[in-house]
């Protein structure tokens, strides 16, 4: 006799369920070895932005103490003419790198070291005094580059990091669970096809030997 | 559908492995010690992690030890562990880690002190790892 | 790919002179609401500009804006002291350590 058809779709939606749930759980295996992953590379790069922050703004605050003793000295309009002579000339390169699937930024700062002569000050303006200023604040920018680098760095891992999470619980609360549960109904409403068959292959049994 | 998702999430994790490692020799010599990844992009590799690592090889086995050291994450393992392929590497792996010798196996802890104290000269590999 | 860029400054005049003389080409002197965005958003908009410093009261101001900047890669918005050395309200550092882990975390030395 033949199969019911209905068992046999119900029996492919099965085969088709499982496949689903197996996936989605070494989907969901995957995702949190990446969740671990990025915790541990977000820490680390964590510990180096607020090293680099402290050594950038202290930077920064001695660049200020200097100007502002220069700014005493020669006045904030000598000071100006300074900086309208002075060459605009402070590059960085921006490239890319990977850090588990996220592309961050990769700051560089291009210009060194730069001679007096090169910074392009008129000969009346120029001194000891704001070339030191200048020096520093150079300094103190060149870590600020960097550190703008890797807080957006940071801010790009922490969104993934997110991101991944919301997944991982998207799979582990509901689409696990809901998929086991529509496998636990079918398995159930194959049990019942399978004694319905049974009891109405019995019946034409008893059928047969009462006649016979 | 799901099973490209999951493919897709997988390959996108491993473009940063380099198409080809290099052992710490030949790091060592080159002017600028660094491998091509699945990527295209240039993975550069910190001197003073190549100089730490020589300082714990004798012999041949400077020429031997690929780099990067791969982190080898499976699932499979359980979450939290991963494994350090490669005898030499895992032998290396001990020492930075002050473990016992032989292990291969590593948890979070010890992965996150091996990133921080290797982070040029280490990256993941994650495997699919089925159930 | 590698790409060259400028660096932007925003803030009060000191700050524009001393990041002026080492040499940054991006330069303006806070003013009005008004005017501070407009220069922001000139810097953004030319491409050519990679990191913009705003100092703390200029980034006060424009918080919203940066906000919305900060979707996009480029340009890297980074807020300084100004001259003064007044601090940027919020530590961004902390405000991202929080908002992914949940709890305030002390990232203390190595």
């Amino acid at each position: 006799m033949a199969m019911p058809t209905a068992a046999s779709q119900t029996r492919i939606d099965l085969i088709n369920l499982r496949k689903k749930l197996s996936l989605a759980q070494r989907g969901k295996d995957l995702l949190q070895e990446k969740m671990d992953a990025l915790a541990i590379e977000f820490f680390n790069m964590a510990r180096g932005v607020s090293r680099l922050r402290r050594e950038a703004m202290k930077k920064l605050a001695e660049a200020h103490a200097s100007l502002s003793a220069c700014l005493g000295l020669k006045g904030t309009i000598e000071t100006m003419q300074s900086v309208r002579e002075t060459k605009k000339d402070f590059e960085i390169e921006i490239s890319s790198r990977i850090v588990m699937g996220v592309e961050v930024p990769q700051v560089t700062v291009m210009a060194g070291e730069r001679s007096v002569a090169e910074s392009g000050y008129g000969i009346y303006t120029t001194g000891p005094i704001t070339d030191r200023v200048a020096g520093e604040f150079r300094e103190a920018l060149r870590l600020l580059c960097e550190l703008a680098g890797l807080e957006s760095s940071l801010r790009m891992i922490a969104r993934e990091l997110e991101r991944t999470r919301r997944r991982v619980n998207a799979l582990e609360h509901v689409t696990i669970p809901e998929t086991k549960v529509k496998i636990k109904m079918i398995e159930m409403k194959l049990d019942e096809i399978e004694r319905d068959n049974f009891v109405r292959l019995k019946g034409m049994k008893t059928l047969r030997e009462r006649r016979g | 559908m799901r099973r490209d998702i999951f493919e897709l999430e997988l390959e996108r994790l491993n473009l940063h492995l380099p198409k080809r490692r290099i052992s710490l020799g030949e790091a060592l010599r080159a002017e600028r010690p660094c491998v091509v990844t699945r990527s295209g992009k240039i993975h550069t590799f910190d001197r003073r992690e190549l100089e730490m690592l020589v300082g714990l090889l004798e012999g041949d086995e400077v020429e031997r030890l690929m780099l990067p050291i791969l982190i080898e994450i499976n699932p499979a393992l359980g979450r939290g562990a991963a494994r350090i392929p490669g005898n030499l590497e895992a032998k290396v792996v001990g020492k930075i880690l002050k473990k016992r010798e032989g292990e291969t196996i590593i948890y979070r802890p010890e992965i996150a002190e091996l990133r921080r104290k290797l982070p040029t000269t280490t990256c993941y590999v994650f495997l699919g790892g089925g159930r | 790919m590698e790409l060259a860029y400028r660096v932007g400054v925003i803030g009060d005049l000191e700050t524009v002179i001393g990041f002026g003389l080492a040499g940054v080409a991006d330069l303006h002197v806070r003013r009005s609401r008004e005017e501070n965005l407009a220069a922001l958003r000139k810097m953004v908009e030319s491409g050519r500009v990679g990191i913009i410093f705003v100092t703390a009261g200029v980034a006060e101001e424009l918080e919203p804006e940066i906000e919305r900047l900060r979707e996009r890669p480029l340009p890297i918005i980074v807020t300084i002291p100004d001259s003064r050395g007044t601090a940027p309200k919020v530590d961004e550092l902390e405000r991202i350590i929080r908002r992914t882990l949940g709890a305030k975390i002390v990232v203390g030395e190595e």
